[in-house]
């Protein structure tokens, strides 16, 4: 089990280097940089802006700049908006619960959904029950997100003259203020995932059902309720855990959406308003977290999973 | 019904015949034994009609504008106008194009790069088959959307930039897919019995591996040209796809959601065009994964 964790952290030491090589070209690919961005339709001179740019080292080569910026980032230093003039880290502290919560609350609505939609739509496989099952969650997968939010918005406001709020307030500020500012943006962001969850626990579920030792719990007499509850399902949620992973970037872009059609504060509303101020520094840091969240959580996914089928960690 | 089995001899004579009954066939069984997935071929062929000609026999141009704002769905404009009396049906057929071409030219970037990178990485294997595989975990790091944002960031928004960042998107996934199905086809015995009579590293691959992988490559394509336009409409949402004066199903959308409590169908009809055309691939999608390996079948 040592030798599985300490060889899953290795692997994963090349891969966050390429994340970071890549966000690093990405940022840099920009024509021209941070600075000529800034300085765009100032009256500041030639040598004024060469002189700036010294100042901040966008002369030295681009390997250089690299290795600068990861000692930054191993100082945890993430930078300064030119925008605003705030620190990255600043605005992070007030980004992150945001978007964290959607993430969170949004991932376990998800399963509480979805985990029974597909054990349902699979022990009941091609019966009424399940094609309605099925049809609602590739229905769902058909669907983008924000269309689904847009349209939310439009029917509770025209027909039910209910608005939701826009911003966010902490939960241990005022929970009553949160659940009302939030329970449509989770209630989103858990149905949108739901489906993809589905369909997965639906196939994972039928595969264990048809496995011998599930003809064999049928075969020595136990009843339905027992072969389901204590043998299939048991089997069968273990792959689940790795949907979580899968799950991780589907649920970051549908956040991105749902935070600007709901008008919140959070990490994805933020990457956009970067992106359209040409605010590189904090995209730069926006990106980086994105990126190292799905690095995180799978690596957490996939060392559960060897911990809960040795078979894994011993291939 | 069936099909009058032409002779031999006019077979022989008329080799573009035997080409036209190697689709219709297969074309047929698929219709027969999918009937889900051939009803989603038609409407999408329905729709790559309407992307192609339709822009040229709407009553009105996509930027047109009438003297009818907001006006609701009547005869004179099937679908309605929107806030700058533009013809909503006009403008969905329009936006039908740029949908179809982003994913078209993404899904073939993103899946064509993916599968040389995969067959060429999984069939050699060792040092730079790991090296290349680490890079391409890297681009797995970043959320679809994400990416696809950042790119559109730094490049100029547009129809290029659109195609270029869904590719790259794509690519990792695709390239995780070919490479598996590779490792697997190489260890077969006829590709060790055509090493064994000389075959070069080139011919196996393009003799014995790449036609392996049509079924999964076709799979692929249509689940990725749903996920595609998707994230085509997610960006034209967020003002970073495509650019005005072309039309997109997601600008429009954003750009009328402020109207949309006094004309709904702003919202509704690009909203339902985009889930229609995706059902419609992923629909698709399962019905070829069924047709090519029934053992999934009701999986």
């Amino acid at each position: 089990m040592h030798e599985y964790i300490l060889r899953r952290l290795l692997y994963s030491i090349p891969v966050v280097f390429f994340t970071l090589v890549i966000i690093f070209l990405i940022i840099n690919a920009i024509p021209g940089d941070v600075v000529d961005v800034q300085t765009a339709g100032t009256t500041l001179s030639e040598e004024a802006i060469a002189e700036y740019k010294r100042e901040v080292g966008l002369d030295k080569p681009l390997p250089l700049r690299f290795f600068s910026w990861l000692g930054d980032l191993a100082r945890g230093d993430l930078g300064t908006s030119i925008f605003t003039g705030v620190k990255v880290q600043t605005e992070l502290e007030r980004r992150v619960p945001v978007t964290l919560q959607l993430g969170i609350f949004g991932l376990t609505l998800a399963m509480i959904i979805a985990i029974p939609l597909g054990i349902i739509s699979a022990i009941r496989a091609n019966t009424p029950i399940d094609y309605v099952a099925r049809f609602l969650a590739i229905g769902g997968l058909a669907v983008p997100n924000f269309v689904v939010a847009v349209l939310a918005i439009l029917l509770l406001s025209k027909y039910l003259n209910y608005f939701p709020g826009v911003g966010y307030v902490l939960p241990w500020v005022d929970p009553v203020e949160n659940f009302r500012l939030m329970w449509l943006p989770v209630l989103l962001v858990g149905t949108a995932q739901s489906a993809s969850v589905a369909r997965m626990v639906r196939s994972t579920l039928l595969e264990v059902l048809h496995s011998d030792y599930i003809r064999t719990a049928w075969s020595k007499g136990l009843r339905e309720r027992a072969v389901v509850m204590r043998h299939a399902i048991r089997n069968a949620l273990i792959p689940v855990i790795t949907i979580i992973g899968l799950q991780a970037r589907a649920i970051i872009g549908g956040i991105v959406l749902i935070e600007i059609v709901f008008g919140k504060p959070g990490m994805g509303s933020w990457m956009v308003e970067s992106i359209f101020r040409r605010d590189l520094i904090p995209l730069q840091a926006i990106i980086l977290l994105f990126a190292l969240t799905v690095v995180v959580v799978n690596l957490i996914v996939d060392i559960s999973y060897s911990w809960l089928d040795p078979r894994i960690r011993l291939k | 019904m069936a099909v009058q089995q032409p002779n031999v001899l006019v077979r022989r004579q008329l080799p573009v015949l035997n080409t036209a009954l190697s689709v219709v066939r297969p074309a047929r069984r698929f219709a027969r034994r999918q009937p889900v997935g051939f009803v989603a071929v038609v409407i999408l062929l329905t729709l790559i009609v309407m992307a192609v000609i339709g822009p040229e026999i709407v009553p009105y141009e996509a930027t047109e504008f009438t003297r009818d704002r907001l006006e609701a769905p009547s005869l004179k404009h099937p679908l309605g106008t929107d806030q700058v009396s533009r013809d909503v049906l006009s403008r969905v057929i329009s936006g039908a194009r740029v949908s179809l071409q982003v994913g078209l030219a993404s899904v073939a970037l993103g899946i064509g790069g993916g599968a040389v990178v995969g067959v060429t990485s999984g069939y050699f294997g060792g040092q730079v088959d790991t090296l290349v595989q680490r890079i391409m975990d890297a681009m797995l790091s970043f959320p679809s959307l994400v990416l696809a944002l950042a790119l559109a960031a730094v490049m100029n928004p547009g129809l290029t930039t659109a195609i270029l960042a869904i590719g790259v998107t794509i690519l990792p996934s695709a390239n995780r897919v070919v490479r598996g199905s590779t490792l697997s086809i190489k260890e077969n015995v006829y590709v060790e019995a055509a090493r064994a009579l000389g075959a070069s590293n080139l011919r196996i691959i393009l003799l014995h591996i790449v036609p392996n992988l049509f079924a999964v490559v076709m799979v692929m394509i249509s689940i990725t040209m749903g996920a595609a336009i998707i994230i085509e409409a997610s960006l034209s949402f967020l003002g970073l796809g495509v650019q005005p004066p072309s039309v997109s199903w997601g600008a429009m959308i954003n750009s009328s959601r402020v109207f949309m409590e006094v004309a709904p169908w702003l919202v509704l009809v690009p909203g339902i065009a985009i889930a229609l055309v995706v059902l419609s691939f992923n629909l698709l999608g399962d019905a070829l994964r069924d047709y090519f390996d029934p053992s999934l079948r009701g999986r």
